[in-house]
């Protein structure tokens, strides 16, 4: 929906006055601004994260710009220190393998031959946590790693963020 | 453009002669070899260079392609050459601000940045540097190593005067915080108050010749250049490889100073790549490049271990002698990939992991320890503004726009462009344009040749005769290019046993100004009369240390030059006690020959101001007319019955310029011209007397006298009529070779456009056992076929089968528009061959396409065969007549592939054209350009030196046999009438020594080479 409509008017040039602005960019803001105040220090365990970066909303869509704040954001929730990056990253990442219906067409041993890549490339980071923001690639890197027997957990971003809110006294 | 005030001032000057001096902008080696031609052809050259020293790029590459010679060694005489001539004005750290006027009467405001060192006073010793607090990144190393805020910028520099970056020195940023290289400066040389001066020059043409820089690949993130410490651009990788580089030579890589052990390159880094580097074109260079550096990487590799891998789409080696050195490569082990990598992985030990698809389809992993970016070269954003404001337009790559038939013309009139600021090139091709734009300032300006330029005036000569010889040692460490292997210093201290030997010194450069200038203090101070440098080769180094000694008033054939280089280090890397050992025999001989030199006179021979050019083609006319314009007349020998040549079977250039059009008014010029007299239907008979008076008989009788000659005599069209290359060529009426289809389309042919279906073979003939080298032409001449058969009707399907498409420089857009138009391009090896067949009259093609892995077969009716360019089959008499020698292929050899590309080794005879080497017309035309430039060189003067190591008869011993007069391959001995002993003509006497071999009676010696210097040599290398 996101990209879609993001493409269209770009492609079309049609005129309009919105602006398209990413979850991860609008945490971004407000922990930068001290509106949202997270705490890293439930990661007492040193659990590494990494991430995806999702096509459609990194390189076809807003840029490295999101794929930093998607950074900062998981460096502010989990420890900077517990943050391990992938290569090639941002805008240069890997596809996940799912994406262009691969997911819900069939052809079930296509998409995962495609997925090793990324299977390959998460795997090597050593990390306990792949924090996936996009609903497509969460689901396909769940099935790579369960299929390849990867040790790690496929998560959104907030299931995290959930444990490092720091409510304030006054609400 | 003219701007109005300028009309106004046409009306009151029209009358007034153009001025005598011309403008060039660049110290690379184009500029450098512009302002070369111009300043020893009768022009002031004023030689503005934007940082502190001249040599550009090329001053920072290690070794050129496909010599391997050392770059700085080729090209330091040169700078040397243009930094001491007294007719080149060079202006360093200086920009062009504007430039007013029209051709012949151009007004030029110059800024001249301050060094902050009077280079009057500076000595290049170094001690400002080394007490400079501030460390800086390099900009000659590419930022791999550093330099000091004062600082020189490179070890060979020209001018060798240090300079101070303004932007990083201490004191001039906060001033009485620093100061210390002022306190130093043994000679009070650093002038902090040293400002920005705007001054004007008033000359008559412009050459620009601004050069390139490499492609930044920081954008281009799938390399990881920038953030991967192990990815470095070629340019760098030079840097790496380069004696004077950050690490000296001994390959190192960035991460952890290592010695690499497998390197990948990775071609077309910016180049033919529209999507991410917004560059189409093809750099041209890159792939010889890439092969030498993984050649010459081989040889500094200290384990022996090195391997080298390249990662290329179109292995594009389509110059003189580069088809050899891929092979050479090859068969040495260096493996290249058909492939593009699209992904570079950090690996551990800061190793790289290359993923790439391999030619079988199956994606492959590899680790590299370092990865060589082939950066392509691109315009400098500060070089488009200055074309901007000089109204001298661009491409839309930013290169300046030049047209096939004037090429090194700009859009501005009297304003001319060479080197890879038009398109990128390699450096024969730049040194060429650089002569043809020398050529085209000088056809502006030759009525006020000689009216500007100052003559040289050396201090009269010592008579040496009575005085016992004290010989001077100069032993040269070459950077580490010697003192790595020999221990200098021990030779130096040898040297001062020696007898005769009054002093020795050891230098970093020998022929360094610096140096130089102090030899010039140390002759007129020590008294020496005999001098011996140890360092590299004669070739290269003598005239420049001959001209040293007459600078300080000895006779410059008191002289020997001992190469403890080539002959030595190079050599014996291995074994340096050896070579130490050899370096003092070889100082020791030296010392001995030099002992018993006695001074030389210097000879001249008067020019006959007349050329002599063979070959009636675009060459031959472009190179007659260059100089006709100029003044000179030209007498034109053309084999056939009328001009044009292979030209006349040419229908268009690859720009889209009709050729015929071109050439009708080529030939009416030619043939109206009143300094050129045609002789057609004529060969070359008999050639006597060498550079200033030739005397040649044609076959139709007609007798010629001239002082230069230029061999323009083409190449012929390989006819596949039988052997393996055949494919049905002469047995079916239509399979045609290029040119013939290029006669269809010269004819109109209407039956071309009722074609469905058109297949072009490439390589027929080339890059094949019996003929291995590229013919450069054919790629860029099917492909344009392929898109004229595709104007004349669409829906033809056209089919190319080729090895490797070889569309350098700008021709790469062809090939695109080709493919955009749906023409098929089929790979194929020398493996699998396509086969033709004929069935029931119809041409039947089979090929294996290797991308669907499957034979094809194709049903053509129109077969065109790219067929070779080959050498003409009689020009091997030709060379024999002038003395000039050939390839093994059968071309003509100019005197040195990179920086003589159009003088033979014979003075006086140049080359220009296809039998030179295949090449396309806007080339052509710019070595016939460049090759009158060089004739000019000749012609332009009233005398030319002649040799002065002549051989000389002792009439004592002469029994007037004659053996002399017939060994002498030019003519110069004759026997006396009146006498009846042999006498040797000094003007045509080379110092060859085959009539002293010759001799039965002992009579005839060689100056300076005879028993007595000779012996005492032989015998010098016998003692111990």
């Amino acid at each position: 929906m996101f990209y879609a409509t993001l493409e269209g008017l770009r492609r079309f040039n049609i005129p309009h006055k919105f602006e398209f602005i990413s979850v991860i960019s609008l945490y971004a803001q407000l922990i930068r601004e001290g509106r949202l105040k997270v705490d890293s220090s439930w990661n007492r365990e040193g659990l590494k994260f990494t991430c995806q970066d999702p096509c459609k909303l990194v390189r076809q869509g807003l840029g490295d710009v999101v794929a930093d704040d998607l950074r900062f954001v998981i460096k502010a929730v989990a420890g900077e220190e517990n943050f391990v990056d992938s290569w090639p990253r941002l805008s240069n990442n890997y596809c996940c393998g799912g994406g262009g219906g691969a997911l819900q067409a069939g052809f079930v041993e296509n998409r995962r031959r495609y997925g090793r890549v990324k299977f390959d490339q998460l795997a090597s980071t050593g990390a306990d946590v792949v924090i996936t923001p996009c609903h497509n690639c969460h689901t396909q890197i769940l099935d790579i790693c369960d299929f390849y027997g990867g040790k790690w957990k496929t998560t959104h971003l907030w299931n995290w963020l959930e444990k490092a809110l720091v409510l304030d006294d006054k609400a | 453009m003219i701007r109005p005030e300028d009309k106004g001032l046409k009306g009151k000057e029209q009358m007034s002669r153009p001025k005598g001096s011309v403008l060039v902008v660049g110290g690379g080696i184009a500029g450098v070899q512009a302002a070369l031609d111009l300043a020893d052809s009768g022009f002031y050259v004023h030689l503005v260079e934007r940082s502190s020293a001249i040599g550009g790029s090329m001053s920072q590459l290690d070794k050129t392609f496909p010599t391997n010679d050392c770059s700085a060694c080729i090209l330091s005489p040169k700078l040397v050459e243009a930094g001491r001539h007294l007719n080149i004005n060079l202006m360093t750290l200086s920009q062009v601000l504007g430039v007013e006027g029209e051709p012949g009467n151009f007004r030029v405001r110059v800024r001249k940045n301050p060094r902050y060192v009077d280079p009057e006073k500076c000595i290049a010793c170094g001690t400002c540097a080394q007490k400079c607090p501030k460390k800086v990144p390099s900009e000659f190393d590419l930022g791999l190593g550093t330099r000091k805020a004062i600082y020189l910028r490179y070890p060979q520099a020209v001018p060798l005067k240090y300079a101070i970056d303004a932007d990083a020195c201490i004191y001039i940023k906060k001033p009485g915080r620093c100061g210390f290289c002022q306190k130093v400066c043994p000679t009070g040389a650093i002038n902090f108050e040293d400002r920005p001066e705007e001054i004007t020059l008033e000359v008559g043409s412009v050459i620009l010749a601004l050069g390139f820089r490499p492609f930044d690949p920081s954008g281009l993130d799938f390399t990881g250049y920038g953030t991967l410490k192990n990815v470095v651009t070629s340019m760098e990788f030079e840097r790496l490889l380069s004696p004077s580089g950050p690490c000296m030579g001994h390959m190192e890589r960035p991460s952890d100073k290592k010695e690499p052990e497998k390197i990948a390159w990775l071609q077309c880094v910016g180049s033919r790549d529209v999507n991410r580097a917004c560059h189409g074109y093809c750099s041209s260079v890159c792939c010889m490049y890439a092969i030498k550096q993984a050649v010459i990487a081989r040889e500094h590799s200290e384990s022996g271990r090195l391997s080298s891998s390249i990662f290329f789409m179109d292995m594009r080696t389509h110059g003189k002698g580069f088809e050899a050195y891929y092979e050479r490569a090859k068969r040495e082990g260096i493996d290249f990939h058909r492939a593009r990598v699209h992904t570079i992985l950090p690996a551990p030990n800061e190793n790289l992991r290359l993923r790439y698809s391999g030619e079988d389809g199956e994606i492959k992993e590899e680790e590299f320890d370092l990865v060589v970016l082939s950066v392509g070269l691109e315009t400098d954003p500060e070089v488009m503004k200055l074309c901007h404001s000089l109204d001298v337009e661009l491409d839309h790559d930013n290169f300046v726009s030049t047209s096939p038939f004037t090429p090194v013309a700009t859009s501005r009139p009297g304003i001319f462009v060479c080197g890879t600021l038009a398109e990128p090139k390699d450096i024969p091709q730049s040194v060429m344009e650089a002569s043809a734009a020398a050529c085209g300032a000088g056809s502006i300006l030759h009525e006020s040749r000689w009216t500007e330029t100052r003559k040289k005036e050396f201090p009269p000569e010592k008579n040496v005769y009575a005085e016992p010889p004290r010989i001077g040692v100069f032993v040269c460490s070459c950077g580490i290019n010697i003192a790595s292997v020999v221990d200098v210093e021990e030779v130096t201290q040898y040297a001062r046993t020696l007898p005769g030997v009054v002093f020795a010194q050891n230098n970093l450069f020998t022929c360094s100004q610096d140096t130089i200038n102090q030899m010039v203090e140390t002759i007129k101070k020590e008294g020496l009369n005999r001098v011996v440098v140890a360092s590299c080769t004669p070739r290269t180094h003598e005239a420049l240390f001959q001209e040293t000694l007459r600078e300080a008033g000895i006779n410059k054939f008191l002289f020997e030059m001992a190469n403890i280089r080539d002959q030595d280090s190079w050599v014996h890397q291995k074994w340096p006690d050896a070579a130490t050992r050899k370096a003092k025999d070889l100082v020791r001989m030296a010392v001995a020959k030099v002992r018993g030199d006695e001074p030389l006179p210097y000879n001249h021979v008067s020019v006959t101001k007349r050329a002599l050019v063979i070959g009636g083609g675009v060459a031959g006319m472009v190179s007659a007319l260059s100089l006709a314009d100029q003044g000179f007349p030209v007498c034109l020998v053309e084999r056939k019955d009328s001009l044009g040549g292979h030209a006349r079977k040419f229908y268009r250039t690859w720009q889209g310029r009709p050729m015929q059009d071109y050439l009708e008014e080529l030939v009416r010029r030619v043939e109206t011209h009143p300094e050129i007299d045609v002789q057609l239907g004529a060969t070359i008979e008999h050639v006597e007397g060498s550079v200033g008076q030739f005397r040649t008989r044609l076959s139709n009788g007609f007798e010629v006298e001239h002082g230069v000659a230029i061999v323009a005599v083409g190449a012929e069209s390989f006819k596949p009529r039988s052997g393996p290359w055949n494919y049905l060529y002469g047995k079916n009426p239509n399979v045609h070779t290029l040119l013939e289809l290029d006669q269809r389309f010269i004819r109109d042919d209407e039956a071309l456009k009722g074609l469905s279906q058109a297949v072009f073979i490439h390589c027929v003939g080339s890059r094949v056992p019996e003929r291995p080298y590229c013919s450069r032409v054919c790629c860029t001449h099917a492909i344009d076929q392929a898109l004229k058969l595709k104007e004349l009707n669409p829906e033809m399907d056209i089919f190319m089968l080729y090895r490797d498409i070889r569309t350098y420089g700008k021709r790469e857009y062809i090939y695109q528009e080709a493919r955009e138009k749906g023409i098929v391009f089929i790979r194929y090896d020398l493996d699998n061959l396509p086969r033709v067949n004929e069935q029931d009259g119809n041409i039947v093609v089979d090929v294996i396409d290797p991308i669907i892995d499957r034979e094809v077969r194709l049903h053509p009716d129109l077969l065109v065969l790219a067929s070779a360019v080959r050498p003409r089959d009689d020009v091997g008499e030709l060379s024999k007549l002038f003395k000039c020698t050939m390839t093994e292929e059968g071309f003509l050899l100019e005197a040195h592939m990179k920086l003589r590309p159009v003088d033979f080794a014979t003075d006086g005879v140049y080359l220009a054209g296809l039998c030179h080497y295949p090449k396309p017309v806007e080339e052509t035309i710019s070595q016939a350009q460049a090759a009158a430039s060089r004739a000019s060189l000749v012609l332009s003067r009233d005398a030319v030196p002649a040799e002065s190591v002549t051989a000389v008869v002792n009439v004592m011993k002469c029994t007037g046999c004659a053996v002399c007069t017939q060994v002498c391959a030019y003519h110069a001995v004759t026997i006396d009438k009146n006498s009846g002993k042999a006498v040797v003509d000094t003007g045509l006497c080379k110092g060859c020594g085959a009539c002293v071999a010759g001799c039965r009676s002992d009579a005839i010696t060689i100056k300076n080479l005879g028993n007595e210097q000779i012996m005492a040599a032989v015998e010098a290398a016998m003692e111990e």
